[in-house]
């Protein structure tokens, strides 16, 4: 079947965007279907001034790469309205790397790696002087939204044209160590997409709800709903006062400090995981099942003992869809945090999506 | 009682130039393997690390007496690319190692100063070669005939194909080898074939009853234009023809940018069975009339590597940061420099998308700007070379009462 290429641009173009700024496409694909994992958001990034900061220090999360730069994705069609919210998605992306890979296959695998993304943070400083000539980082970004995540290809006639609306990030969120005059740019954005002809068969895409909550004392109980059957619970955690800084990776997974236990509730019954989860181990394993099943993980000494992140809870329901806006759900954590170091606890509920 | 009995089998013939297997009719698994694949050179030597012991195929064909089911032609350079097609696990892979190949391979390096499995994707002087004694065969390599051959990745069964010949013809020339290999002459080896027969009589029956049936697979062709030199920082625009596909149905295509002269390829560790990537270079194809890529087509290295492998990325392509660029800005002081992965510099930029028509009309519309800066590896981007395009066509073998037929799809 013939394949067609698309690149469509923004729907008000401009040369460049900057931080905390809109880009929207409209994507219109009458009598096609959208081929499955085919977007691609391709573009130029520039930091300014970067030999004047603070002796070229200037960093970004290397596991996400310009995953960084898209803080919020709204996905929206003709027929459904708005089908996807996506809230702190770079943090959930970072989540991604450090549970489903590991450091060296986010340095090599090409479908990481057109993002610009690397092992180490420290590799980005010198990368983000770009290519020789051009000056810049060309990028070809998968993104991690609805229409990059279903299991089959998408047709037009089951959801009409799709607006896709994208937020960029802070200059604090996206880089790290960056000085006063150092500001990130992208030039030629537009959008690939491949389309065929046909399909109406409905398919399903994984999405998830995010659900922000702070842990300011020893003993926390968390309560919550969110309004759709979710998969899983999966929860990562940053120091407050890291939160948007510049001298801080904002995707940081931190460790929270001397959890002695972890219990997880719903409707306020202690019944349906019938046991604490005390140990370390029990915790990270758990939140590595919660993210999904991989050969790999980045979640090893190293990471987390000697440089205190890569750290996470969560639960994963077993294969079983709940409901969480009908069943509330709730996780008592005892540890050994004080209300003079808050950590904001970022929950993410997987679900998905038809289209 | 097993149901598969494997055989060892001897060329027909065998020259340092062209090997021949000849099968008894029987019906075979999809899994022919090659091994004992070993050169005889004429001094110490070693294989390249991108594709090892792949790098001696010149062609591998598969043929039913006279006609000819499959040719694989410039076999190193498919190989090459296919190693790209690997997941990291795959490093580990027993045939990987057995290959000869030490692509994203892992070993002990220091990192913070300590000993730690580090990923590694080819130093300057690959270790790997043929032994040294000619009598032995520890160091031989293997070939899975599936890597090759898409024929054989059509059905898991082989069925009843009358005279079928497997023929090898060896690379001769030593760039076969990594490093400086001007001097080194060599003969080759006998290699072995294993074919697994389908020995149970449930299978067997079902598949030697049928005596009329239709195979459809798809090959692998390629075609190659020459890109002429450029000046430096001149602009190149070259719009050239592809006829060797016309009429043909066509899957996917593979582009591979082959150097044409080994001046800066003489020792390098990986020689020119990679693909040499160029300063700000585009693509687009004139497809049956119409410009394929909408917006002026694929113009970054990152444009170019997603469309290769979302195409050809089965499970990915497998080549390390960084190396899509020529250069970067701060190579001297970033973390290419002095590592494995900066050896591979420029070496393996393959452009590849998908087609899925059938073609009347092929043109290729490039452009890149020469560029040097004095070292070899800028050279390449002023330098002519070849543009090898692969595309995947597909075919269909018929067999009818014992008279087999192969036509285009």
């Amino acid at each position: 079947m013939s394949r067609i290429y698309k690149s469509i641009l923004p729907q008000s173009v401009r040369s460049s965007y900057g931080e905390n700024e809109n880009i929207t496409f409209v994507l219109s694909f009458a009598g096609q279907k959208i081929k499955k994992g085919s977007l691609r958001l391709c573009g130029n990034l520039t930091v300014s001034n970067l030999d004047a900061a603070d002796a070229g220090s200037v960093s970004y999360d290397a596991l996400t790469g310009v995953h960084s730069l898209w803080s919020s994705i709204v996905v929206e069609t003709e027929k459904r309205g708005v089908i996807e919210n996506l809230q702190a998605l770079p943090r959930y992306i970072h989540m991604e790397a450090e549970t489903l890979r590991n450091d060296t296959d986010v340095l090599s695998n090409s479908e990481q790696t057109t993002s610009l993304t690397l092992a180490r943070d420290d590799q980005t400083t010198k990368f983000l002087g770009g290519v020789v000539i051009r000056e810049d980082l060309p990028f070809s970004c998968k993104l991690q939204c609805c229409l990059n995540k279903s299991d089959g290809d998408i047709s037009f006639s089951r959801n009409g044209v799709i607006t896709l609306s994208i937020r960029t990030a802070s200059k604090n969120q996206f880089l790290t160590n960056a000085g006063a005059t150092n500001e990130y740019s992208l030039t030629d954005v537009m959008l690939m997409y491949q389309t065929e002809q046909g399909g109406s068969s409905p398919v399903s895409a994984s999405t998830y709800h995010m659900v922000k909550h702070t842990v300011s004392s020893g003993s926390s109980s968390v309560q919550t709903r969110v309004p759709a059957v979710c998969e899983s619970v999966s929860c990562s955690f940053i120091l407050a006062s890291r939160q948007n800084q510049n001298d801080f990776n904002d995707n940081e997974c931190a460790v929270v400090p001397s959890v002695s236990r972890l219990q997880w509730e719903f409707n306020d019954s202690l019944s349906m995981v019938k046991y604490d989860m005390t140990d370390r181990d029990e915790i990270l394993y758990n939140y590595l099942r919660s993210m999904g099943v991989s050969d790999f993980n980045n979640v090893r000494v190293n990471t987390l003992v000697n440089e205190n992140k890569t750290y996470g809870i969560g639960l994963n329901f077993g294969g079983v869809g709940i409901n969480l806006l009908k069943e509330k759900i709730g996780v008592d954590i005892i540890s050994g945090v004080d209300n003079t170091s808050p950590y904001s606890m970022y929950m993410y509920f997987r679900s998905s999506v038809s289209l | 009682m097993s149901q598969i009995r494997t055989h060892q089998l001897f060329p027909q013939y065998h020259s340092s130039t062209r090997t021949e297997f000849r099968l008894e009719p029987k019906v075979y698994l999809n899994t022919f393997r090659l091994a004992n694949i070993q050169p005889h050179p004429s001094g110490p030597i070693h294989y390249q690390y991108l594709n090892g012991v792949g790098g001696l195929f010149q062609s591998i064909t598969i043929f039913s007496g006279n006609t000819v089911i499959e040719e694989s032609r410039n076999t190193h350079e498919w190989l090459a690319f296919n190693q790209l097609r690997s997941s990291n696990p795959v490093a580990l892979d027993i045939e990987h190692s057995l290959s000869g190949t030490r692509w994203g391979g892992w070993k002990v390096g220091p990192r913070n100063d300590e000993n730690v499995e580090m990923i590694e994707y080819g130093d300057t002087d690959p270790t790997v070669g043929p032994d040294d004694d000619p009598t032995d065969l520890t160091k031989a390599g293997t070939l899975s005939l599936q890597s090759a051959l898409q024929f054989l990745k059509a059905d898991d069964v082989v069925p009843l194909i009358p005279d079928l010949r497997i023929v090898i013809e060896w690379k001769t020339d030593s760039d076969v080898f990594a490093g400086d290999s001007d001097d080194i002459t060599f003969s080759m080896d006998e290699p072995v074939l294993f074919a697994d027969e389908v020995v149970g009589q449930k299978l067997l029956s079902s598949v030697t009853e049928k005596t009329n049936y239709r195979i459809p697979y798809y090959v692998m062709e390629f075609d190659r234009v020459r890109i002429r030199s450029v000046v430096n920082e001149a602009v190149q625009d070259e719009t050239v023809t592809l006829r060797g596909f016309n009429g043909k149905s066509v899957r996917r295509m593979l582009v591979v940018n082959v150097p044409e002269s080994n001046e800066h390829h003489g020792t390098d560790a990986i020689k020119k069975d990679g693909s040499s990537s160029q300063t700000l270079e585009k693509f687009n194809f004139l497809v049956n009339g119409r410009n394929y890529f909408p917006q002026g087509g694929i113009d970054s290295e990152n444009k170019k590597l997603s469309t290769l492998a979302y195409s050809w990325g089965t499970p990915n392509i497998n080549i390390p940061q960084g190396i899509q660029f020529n250069e970067l800005e701060n190579r001297e002081t970033s973390f290419l420099r002095q590592s494995t992965v900066d050896n591979l510099r420029g070496m393996v930029s393959y452009f590849g998308m998908y087609l899925g028509q059938r073609i009347s009309e092929l043109q290729v519309v490039y452009s890149r700007t020469g560029r040097t800066s004095g070292t070899p590896e800028e050279n390449n981007e002023l330098l002519a070379f070849y543009m090898d395009v692969w595309c995947e066509v597909g075919r269909v073998l018929s067999v009818n009462n014992g008279r087999v037929q192969v036509s285009y799809a």
